[in-house]
């Protein structure tokens, strides 16, 4: 009987899990025709007041524009992707997301066990200024950041001798590793980051570790290190994640800057030409990998949430 | 605990029971007052607030420690340092603490300028954001999972899924750059209102769910009273920490996007050379600082690292504001209440409006009223004093003095560093061998009153018109206002039918008279001809064959004064007789006057006369804007000396006119300031003529064809006796007025419309923007007593400061 009444709950627990599936990928496919309906309304306007000198009101131009994007799409339904699209998805979107990843990645790991040590030292007086600490990190400009890299590297270099990395662009050889060129563009990225992430973890974990169930499992006998890292970082684990969202989000909204100043290929620099070139097609079809990667990312935090949380599978469940 | 035993215990295996037997320490009472060593002992609350408060003090006085002003000077272009030549950008030196961009401009005076022009842009950015946040999240959690809630979401969701900055880029370039800071203020607030409105979403849905509104709902609130009195000033302290670390985020998009060469305005173009153009800022502003940054980085990093770094004070100025007082808040020891009485909404105020002030007198609009001040009277008199000395004859059209006046101001020109140059036009001028005579006479054939060439009347050559003498009796001829109308035609003859002027002066009234009347009266015998007309300057200039035909006679044009000197024996007025054509009932109507006059004149054959006009060009800095050329214009020469030994010095008309354009372009000059626009500075010779120096100017190909005419102002009588300056709007839109007005009024020198054309040339310029013609009074001055000490010099020198403040915005900013 017991078993029975499980196996249903757990059928309505996958039927919902595919229901909210369903909905967020509708919302995905919406929100994706209005990045390129934006694109092309954008791009449009710029290109149509640059030839007639004058501004061009907004109404004139949702027309054609619709237009556009409905031709967009039937084409990226035929299979037809477009030179836009195709070269966007070849080169400068692994590009990017090459970059994107280490940076975040390296900022989530050191934030995560930066923020926890912090926790675990919360009070003590080195516990504040850390916070302060994350706040200046926090307003780092990229572009301050990477000029302050590049005056360090060739300042290094005319002391030593010794270049620290190569500080603009790809190698011409590209044969060669990447690894060095993406040393600064990366660092770049990870520094807003790696703050927000730091100070996040800090502030989750010092709450966590200040409530009753923590005493509890000390009480049980359980070692610090399981109490640490497997009941209160576990518990820590939504804000922590959303930080992780929110810094990608910051490294993608540095990215062009960071790109372009590093002289990296990818998808910033790649949109930065469409606009300026009045290309919309290009930058519909970078806007729309970049939004859509972006949309399902959440989509993918937000399914980790319920892993990471049962209760939150269970507000659902019961709601 | 030290950190090292934290450490320790992290990594221990074994648990550590120590916390257990430390007790909590009791729960500490909020207190309500803020204590000072609260503020003290909060870091980023005392760093932040340093760091805020020098900013909003940069702000209000940042033009005041400016080294120098970015808004009036241009470029450096070389300099000279022991032994060597420099091209800018100039690195840090002890003239240039921070360096210089790539045109020589200070960088550290743009900095402080563009304080302001950054901070203020990014306050508003920041404000509209915070209210269209308030608005959205505050509507979407308010009607939480309605169809507002999930649009709000969704829309959140698509602006977060786009790399903001360019976003921003897309919606500026949509909406145009070019129209400055609202356009960055709506893309920065669309693409940034998400995150407030995310959390006030968030804050309503849970305060909703709150007993307190409950019982606001049951005594009646209205759902918006209840938002503004109840939610929102439990919000309000989070809503003041999210402001600073919204205007942080602000500041970093600004500079992203100046790094990335979006700036507020979007710059001007310069063309390089034939194929490239380059943009530049002209308004100092940290984000353009940064515009072309990469370009620079690594050769010239001093040009691009401090605007960066003062963005990244800035940014961590405020967000460590917030911060401390985020601290301070959750302390619990920070009585936001206090900051909705009205003690502080007073100091707010009051706050707000000193910004105001010391915004609006330090700044750029100040700054060009600096530089329009300092025109100086003494150069102003010392022109006038020069031109109308007596050795130059009172510059006579076509004279010797005339010549050397030419030469002095291409000389002035040169002198500042002007490009001048002589302009030669070719005119045919008819002199009288004696002094022209028009004389009322009595019964006896004695002169009853003589009237004053020039002043009275004056001679013309045009068509018939010529040497001659008449004496008789005038006959009036009065026409119905369709006859000035009618085309010339051979039924003429018909038409005048009776018309019998053997042996008298026929007198017309022009513009009632049809065209070329003074042929059909020497036809009909007459032995002199008077025009009645407002101009009465001598017309003797041969325009074309026709002129001076044979045979010829007198022809006079006479001013309204003398016609109703001779109008008087019969009671008549030419008001009266032009009310009085309008009722005629044939086509004309002859009456026999009671006066005689005496007409004599004679002239010299026409010969050949070379006129000057001197011509300087100072070439707009702006790609685009240079085409628009902005003329200041003023003749240079007079009637001069006359065959009966008067002379005309024309001080006030027209040395004043010339002496200001000359002052103008020795201060632009001297204080490097460089238009936008092209300027050209012309003092046609010939004023006075029908065909002057500045129609052969417009007639000839090549100039007029290159540059479109924004602006004219036309320089005239400057130093004149009268209330105030007196306008006249020639043609054109009415910007340049407003703008002369407005400057006028800023200056604080009465203005008002009036006047006329009171010269050929000043009706002949089409400027777009509009035609101005610009005189201190409007009264006509004596020619023959018009000499240097009659010239008020206060009158002209203000004036000169009016006219130079309207030049310089006209010349200088790319709308006005």
């Amino acid at each position: 009987m017991k078993s029975i009444f499980r196996s249903a709950a757990h059928r309505l627990a996958w039927a919902d899990l595919l229901a909210l599936l369903a909905r967020r990928l509708a919302f995905i496919a919406a929100v994706a025709f209005a990045i390129v309906y934006f694109c092309f309304l954008g791009v449009g306007l710029r290109t149509n007041s640059l030839s007639t000198g004058e501004p061009r009101s907004v109404w004139a131009e949702a027309g054609p524009a619709l237009e556009d994007t409905v031709g967009f799409f039937e084409a990226l339904l035929r299979g037809d992707l477009g030179y836009g699209l195709e070269n966007v998805l070849n080169t400068t979107y692994p590009a990017s997301w090459r970059l994107l990843l280490t940076g975040v990645g390296v900022a989530a790991v050191l934030g995560v066990v930066a923020g926890g040590l912090a926790a675990a030292w919360r009070h003590s007086p080195f516990a504040l200024p850390t916070l302060t600490l994350t706040v200046i990190g926090i307003s780092i400009p990229s572009f301050f950041l990477a000029l302050l890299l590049q005056v360090v590297d060739i300042r290094f270099y005319q002391r030593t001798g010794v270049g620290l990395f190569p500080a603009y662009g790809i190698s011409l050889h590209r044969t060669q590793s990447l690894l060095p060129s993406m040393v600064a563009p990366a660092l770049v990225l990870a520094a807003r980051p790696l703050a927000h992430i730091t100070r996040v973890t800090f502030v989750a974990l010092s709450d966590v570790l200040e409530r009753d169930f923590v005493r509890t499992a000390r009480a049980k006998g359980l070692r610090e290190r399981v109490v640490f890292w497997r009941h209160a970082l576990r518990n820590a684990g939504v804000p922590i994640l959303t930080a992780v969202l929110v810094s990608l989000r910051f490294a993608l909204g540095s990215l062009p800057v960071v790109e372009v100043f590093f002289d990296w290929p990818g998808v910033g620099q790649a949109m930065l030409e469409g606009i300026f070139k009045g290309d919309a097609q290009q930058v519909a079809a970078l806007g729309l990998t970049v939004g859509v990667t972006f949309l399902l990312l959440t989509l993918l935090v937000d399914l980790l949430y319920r892993w990471i949380d049962p209760r939150l599978r269970a507000s659902e469940e019961g709601g | 605990m030290s950190p090292v035993r934290a450490l320790g215990r992290l990594l221990n295996p074994r648990a550590d029971l120590s916390r257990l037997r430390r007790t909590r320490p009791p729960e500490e009472v909020p207190e309500r007052r803020v204590r000072l060593r609260h503020i003290l002992l909060n870091f980023p609350l005392l760093v932040g607030g340093f760091v805020v408060l020098t900013l909003f003090l940069l702000v209000l006085f940042g033009p005041v420690l400016a080294p120098e002003n970015p808004y009036l000077r241009g470029r450096r272009v070389l300099e000279y340092r022991e032994g060597t030549f420099y091209r800018p950008p100039f690195p840090p030196s002890p003239e240039h603490p921070l360096g210089t961009d790539e045109l020589g401009r200070d960088t550290l005076s743009m900095l402080l300028y563009g304080t302001r022009n950054t901070l203020v842009a990014a306050a508003f950015i920041t404000m509209t954001r915070l209210v269209l946040g308030l608005i959205l999240g505050g509507l979407a959690g308010w009607y939480e999972g309605r169809l507002v809630d999930r649009a709000v979401t969704a829309a959140v969701q698509v602006l977060s899924s786009l790399p903001m900055v360019l976003v921003a880029m897309i919606v500026i370039f949509a909406l145009d750059i070019r129209r400055g800071l609202p356009v960055f203020i709506v893309a920065l607030c669309i693409v940034g209102w998400g995150e407030i409105g995310q959390y006030v979403r968030a804050e309503f849905i849970r305060i909703k769910k709150e007993p307190f509104l409950d019982s606001g709902r049951v005594i009646g609130l209205t759902p918006l009273q209840l938002a503004v009195r109840h939610v929102l000033p439990n919000i309000l302290p989070a809503l003041i920490v999210i402001t600073l670390l919204e205007m942080g985020a602000v500041l970093m998009i600004l500079g992203e996007l100046g790094f990335l060469g979006v700036y507020i305005g979007g710059g001007i173009s310069i063309q390089v050379d034939d194929f490239a153009r380059r943009q530049y800022f002209t308004v100092p502003e940290w984000g353009a600082m940064m515009a072309g940054s990469r370009a620079w980085a690594r050769s010239r990093p001093w040009m691009v690292l401090y605007p960066a770094l003062a963005f990244f004070i800035a940014v961590t100025g405020f967000n460590l504001f917030g911060e401390g007082l985020r601290r301070l808040i959750e302390r619990g020891s920070f009585n936001t209440g206090v900051l909705l009485s009205w003690r502080s909404l007073v100091a707010a105020g009051l706050i707000t409006a000193a910004s105001v002030y010391v915004i609006l007198t330090l700044g750029p609009a100040p700054s060009y009223r600096h530089l329009a001040q300092q025109i100086r009277a003494e150069d102003l008199m010392r022109h006038v004093e020069f031109l109308a000395s007596p050795d130059l004859e009172g510059r006579g059209i076509g004279t010797e003095g005339a010549r050397r006046a030419a030469e002095y101001i291409r000389d002035e020109f040169v002198s500042y560093g002007l490009t001048a140059w002589l302009d030669e036009v070719e005119v045919t001028l008819v002199e009288p061998v004696e002094p022209p005579e028009l004389a009322l006479l009595d019964e006896g054939d004695a002169v009853a009153r003589s009237f004053t060439r020039i002043a009275d009347f004056g001679e013309s050559v045009e068509r018939h018109g010529g040497s001659g003498e008449a004496e008789g009796p005038v006959t009036l001829v009065l026409f119905h206002p369709s006859e000035a109308r009618r085309p010339p035609s051979l039924e003429t003859y018909a038409r005048y039918r009776g018309l019998d002027l053997r042996g008298r002066v026929a007198m017309v009234i022009a513009g009632n008279a049809p065209f070329d009347f003074e042929t059909e009266a020497l036809i009909r015998g007459a032995e002199g001809v008077l025009v009645v007309s407002t101009d009465v300057y001598p017309r003797d200039q041969v325009l074309s064959e026709e002129d001076l035909e044979q045979p010829e006679l007198p022809v006079f044009r006479i001013s309204l004064e003398t016609a109703d000197a001779l109008l008087a024996a019969d009671g008549l007025r030419v008001t009266d007789l032009l009310a009085e054509a309008e009722r005629l009932e044939g086509p004309w109507v002859a009456r026999d006057l009671s006066a005689r006059v005496r007409m004599r004149v004679a002239l010299a054959p026409p010969r050949p006369v070379t006129l000057y006009n001197v011509l300087a060009l100072l070439d707009g800095a702006d790609a685009t804007l240079a085409d628009d050329l902005v003329i200041v214009s003023a003749h240079y020469d007079g009637p001069g000396r006359r065959p009966d030994g008067t002379l005309y010095p024309g001080a006030n008309e027209n040395a004043t006119g010339v002496a200001t354009m000359l002052e103008i372009a020795r201060l632009w000059q001297e204080q490097s300031f460089q238009p936008r626009r092209s300027v050209l500075f012309a003092a046609w010779a010939g004023g006075d003529l029908q065909y002057s120096g500045a129609h052969a100017f417009l007639d000839r190909p090549g100039f007029v064809g290159v540059y479109r005419f924004s602006a004219v102002v036309h320089l005239d009588r400057l130093g004149g006796e009268g209330p105030g300056l007196v306008v006249r709007q020639v043609s054109g839109l009415n910007k340049l007025l407003d703008l002369f007005t407005a400057s006028a009024g800023r200056l604080g020198v009465p203005a008002g419309q009036g006047g006329r054309v009171l010269h050929p040339y000043q009706a002949l310029f089409q400027g777009r923007n509009g035609t101005l013609i610009v005189t201190w009074g409007d009264a006509d001055p004596t020619l023959a007593e018009d000499t240097a000490e009659r010239v008020n010099a206060d009158h002209l020198s203000r004036a000169a400061q009016v006219v130079n403040l309207t030049l310089i915005t006209a010349a200088h900013e790319p709308r006005y």
